[in-house]
C-alpha cells in the first residue's frame, strides 16, 4: 500500500503553512428567494407550479405522461417497498428538502428510495417543496443540507432535467436522466 | 519529435474543423460571460476559492489523512496509488475479483491520464465510456479534445456518420436530439448490465469523508445506483477541507464551464448503499512533484472547468489534440511539461501571453505567467529546440542595445520596401499572411520630428 509513500512525498513538497480562511459568507439579498427560484428554474429547463390543491396539481402534471409508465409517489412513507422495483416510471414524485434559488436546485435524498437512481431514471421528476425550504444562496443551502449528509450515504442537488450540449454545443434536454423536471410549491 | 506547432498545423489543414472548434468553444466562452455577469460576488468567490486551495495545498498531508480516515469510518475502501501503473493495477484487481467482462466509466480526466482504458482492454476488460461526447470519441478511437466537452472538435455530420457505423443509426439524420437518443439508448442497456461503475471525483471533502461528482447527463447516478461496486478515482489535489467550502467551488464551476448556474446533478457519495461496496483510489502520479515546484504548484488548484481552453485563441484554432495530453488548453501547458520536459516542451510556447486565461480562471491561477516561467526553465535547462534557441539568441542580440535595435528596424523597413515577397517567404509569419506595408520611418524618428 502506497499510503506512506504518497503522504511522505506530499510532506516533502508542500509549501509553508497558510491560514485557513473563515467560511465564505455571501452578500445578503433582500428580495424574495421563491420568486428568484422560479425565475432561475425556467432558465435551467424546469417547470414551476404553485399548488393550492396539491393532489389536483400533481394529477395535472402526471396525467399526460401515462404512456411512459406508472407514477411513483415517494412523498408518502408506504411506498418505500415499491421504490425498490426498477420498472420504468413516467414520473417520480419526491419531497424537496432544500431549494436553492440562485441555481434553481433542490436537495433530494434517498430516504424512501432503496434504489437511489429513481429520480434520475424516470421520464419526469416532480419535486414538492414548501416556501420555507427555499433559500437564496448555495451557502445557505449547504448549511441546511449538511444534516442529511450526516446520516445518509447519498444525496444530490438536482437543477433541472438532464442535459447535454456535447454535439456542436446544441442544448438537448433529456440526455440519460430525466426528460422533464417539475417543481411544485405546496401552499396549503 | 512533433510538438504543438506541427500538430496544430496538421489540425488547421481542415478549415471546417477549425471553424467548428472555434465556434463551439467560443459559444461556451460567451455563455460563461453571461453567467459570470449574473453573480455580483464573482471576484470575491474567485479570491475565496484561491485562498482555500492555497491553504489546502499547504496542509495537504493532513487533509488527505483526515479524508481517508473519515471515508474509512463511513465504510468506504480507500486505496493509495503513487503512479498510474499502481492505480490501474488496483482497478484491475477489483474488477477481476468482481468477475466482470465489461465495465462502464463516466468521465474522468485522471483515468485518461493513467491510460486506464487501453490497460484494461489489454487485460481483457473492455471499458464503455458513458459520457455522450466521450462515447462518440471512443467509438472513433480518438482521445477527448476538451476536458468538459470531449467531442467539441466534431460537427454533427461527422457524429451522425460515426454513430451510423457503430450503432446502425440513420446516417442522414444529423439532428443532435436524434443523435443523443441513439447513444443514450445504447448506453442505458450497458449501464444496467454493468456490475461495476468507474467514476472520477470533482471534490473530496476531508471533514465529511465523502466525494462529490458533478454531471449534466445523469450517467454517473444511473451507473452507481445500478451497480454493486463503485470505484472512484481521484487525484490528491481534489481535497477540500470543509463542507462549507464546497459551495464556493460549485458556484464557480458550472458557470465557468458551460454558463449554466450549476450542473444538473451534484451528487454526494459519503458511503456505500446497504447492498453495495464503494472504493476510492487516491492517486499521486506526479502531483506531489508538481507540489514541490514552487514556480508552478498553483496549477494544482485547477477545478477542471475548461474556461481557459474556451477563451484561448490558440486552443480554439489549433484544437485540443495539438496538446497531445489528457488535459488540453492553457492549463495542460503547465501540467504537461512537469511530467516530461522534452515531450511537452513546446506547449508553454503555444501562447501569446495575452492573459485571457488568467482573467477567466475561476480559481485565479495566473496561467500566462506560469507559461512564461516554464519557458524560462525549459530554455535554461536545454529543453528547447535548436531553431527556437537560435531565434531567441538573435532576438537577444538585437534587443540588447538601442543602436542594434534601430539598425535592425531600418534594415527590415528597407527589405520590406524592396522585396516584400521574399521576406514573406523567409519568415514563418508570412505563411498565411501578407506582410504590412513598410512605414517610411520609425516611430522614434517621427516622434522627434513632431515633438516640437
Amino acid at each position: 500500500m502506497s499510503r506512506d509513500a504518497v503522504l511522505n512525498a506530499v510532506r516533502a513538497g508542500k509549501p509553508p503553512k497558510l491560514p485557513l480562511p473563515p467560511p465564505y459568507s455571501a452578500p445578503e439579498r433582500a428580495d424574495d428567494p421563491v420568486a428568484e427560484f422560479a425565475r432561475i428554474l425556467t432558465i435551467v429547463g424546469g417547470h414551476w407550479h404553485v399548488a393550492t390543491d396539491l393532489a389536483t396539481t400533481l394529477a395535472e402534471i402526471t396525467g399526460p405522461l401515462a404512456e411512459h409508465g406508472p407514477v411513483l409517489d415517494c412523498t408518502s412513507a408506504e411506498t418505500s417497498e415499491v421504490a425498490k422495483s426498477a420498472t420504468p416510471r413516467s414520473a417520480v414524485i419526491v419531497d424537496g428538502r432544500v431549494g436553492v434559488a440562485e441555481m434553481g436546485a433542490v436537495w433530494v435524498g434517498p430516504t424512501l428510495l432503496a434504489r437511489s437512481y429513481l429520480p434520475v431514471v424516470c421520464h419526469a421528476l416532480v419535486v414538492v417543496i414548501t416556501r420555507e425550504a427555499i433559500v437564496h444562496s448555495l451557502h445557505e443551502g449547504y448549511a441546511r443540507a449538511a444534516q442529511y449528509l450526516e446520516d445518509e450515504p447519498y444525496g444530490m442537488w438536482i437543477a433541472g432535467p438532464s442535459k447535454t450540449a456535447d454535439i456542436e454545443k446544441t442544448l438537448v434536454i433529456g440526455a440519460q436522466g430525466t426528460a422533464a423536471h417539475h417543481i411544485v410549491l405546496k401552499t396549503c | 519529435m512533433k510538438g504543438h506547432p506541427e500538430r496544430a498545423a496538421e489540425f488547421a489543414k481542415d478549415a471546417t474543423r477549425v471553424e467548428t472548434t472555434d465556434r463551439n468553444m467560443w459559444t461556451a466562452r460567451s455563455s460563461r460571460d453571461r453567467a459570470r455577469a449574473a453573480v455580483p460576488d464573482w471576484e470575491e468567490l474567485r479570491t475565496a476559492a484561491s485562498t482555500i486551495k492555497a491553504h489546502t495545498m499547504s496542509r495537504l498531508d493532513h487533509y488527505l489523512t483526515q479524508f481517508a480516515d473519515s471515508a474509512t469510518a463511513n465504510g468506504i475502501h480507500v486505496h493509495w496509488a503513487k503512479d498510474a501503473e499502481e492505480h490501474n493495477q488496483i482497478v484491475l484487481k477489483l474488477l477481476r475479483e468482481a468477475e466482470v467482462t465489461e465495465v462502464v466509466k463516466s468521465k474522468s480526466m485522471l483515468t485518461e491520464e493513467c491510460e486506464l482504458n487501453p490497460f484494461l482492454e489489454r487485460n481483457g476488460i473492455p471499458v464503455i465510456d458513458t459520457d455522450l461526447g466521450e462515447r462518440v470519441v471512443q467509438l472513433r478511437e480518438e482521445a477527448p479534445s476538451h476536458i468538459v466537452t470531449p467531442a467539441i472538435h466534431l460537427n454533427r455530420g461527422q457524429i451522425a456518420q460515426t454513430l451510423a457505423e457503430h450503432l446502425r443509426s440513420d446516417p442522414d439524420n444529423d439532428d443532435p436530439h436524434y443523435l443523443t437518443s441513439v447513444v443514450s439508448k445504447d448506453l442505458r442497456g450497458r449501464i444496467h448490465r454493468s456490475k461495476v461503475a468507474l467514476t472520477g471525483v470533482n471534490y473530496a471533502v476531508a471533514e465529511l469523508g465523502g466525494i462529490v461528482i458533478c454531471t449534466n447527463e445523469g450517467n454517473v447516478d444511473l451507473a452507481v445506483a445500478t451497480s454493486d461496486i463503485h470505484i472512484a478515482s481521484m487525484g490528491i489535489e481534489k481535497i477540500i477541507p470543509r463542507l462549507a467550502d464546497l459551495p464556493v467551488f460549485l458556484r464557480l464551476l458550472a458557470r465557468s464551464a458551460t454558463g449554466m448556474p450549476s450542473t444538473i446533478y451534484t451528487s454526494h457519495f459519503t458511503g456505500p448503499r446497504q447492498d453495495s461496496t464503494m472504493h476510492v483510489i487516491i492517486v499521486d502520479n506526479g502531483r506531489s512533484q508538481l507540489l514541490a515546484d514552487e514556480d508552478h504548484r498553483e496549477a494544482l488548484h485547477c477545478i477542471r472547468c475548461g474556461a481557459c481552453a474556451n477563451t484561448c485563441h490558440v486552443t480554439r484554432r489549433g484544437g485540443g489534440h495539438a496538446y497531445d495530453f489528457s488535459t488540453s488548453g492553457p492549463i495542460g501547458s503547465i501540467v504537461a511539461p512537469a511530467r516530461d520536459h522534452d515531450r511537452y516542451g513546446s506547449l508553454p510556447f503555444a501562447c501569446t501571453l495575452c492573459g485571457s486565461c488568467s482573467d477567466v480562471c475561476p480559481v485565479r491561477i495566473p496561467l500566462h505567467r506560469l507559461h512564461l516561467s516554464w519557458r524560462r526553465r525549459l530554455l535554461s535547462q536545454g529543453h528547447v529546440s535548436a531553431d527556437k534557441r537560435r531565434l531567441l539568441a538573435q532576438m537577444n542580440m538585437v534587443l540588447r542595445t538601442p543602436q542594434r535595435y534601430r539598425l535592425a528596424g531600418k534594415a527590415l523597413r528597407t527589405a520590406l520596401r524592396i522585396a516584400p515577397g521574399l521576406l514573406a517567404r523567409l519568415s514563418p509569419w508570412g505563411k498565411q499572411r501578407d506582410l504590412p506595408p513598410a512605414p517610411p520611418e520609425s516611430f522614434r524618428d517621427w516622434y522627434r520630428k513632431h515633438r516640437k
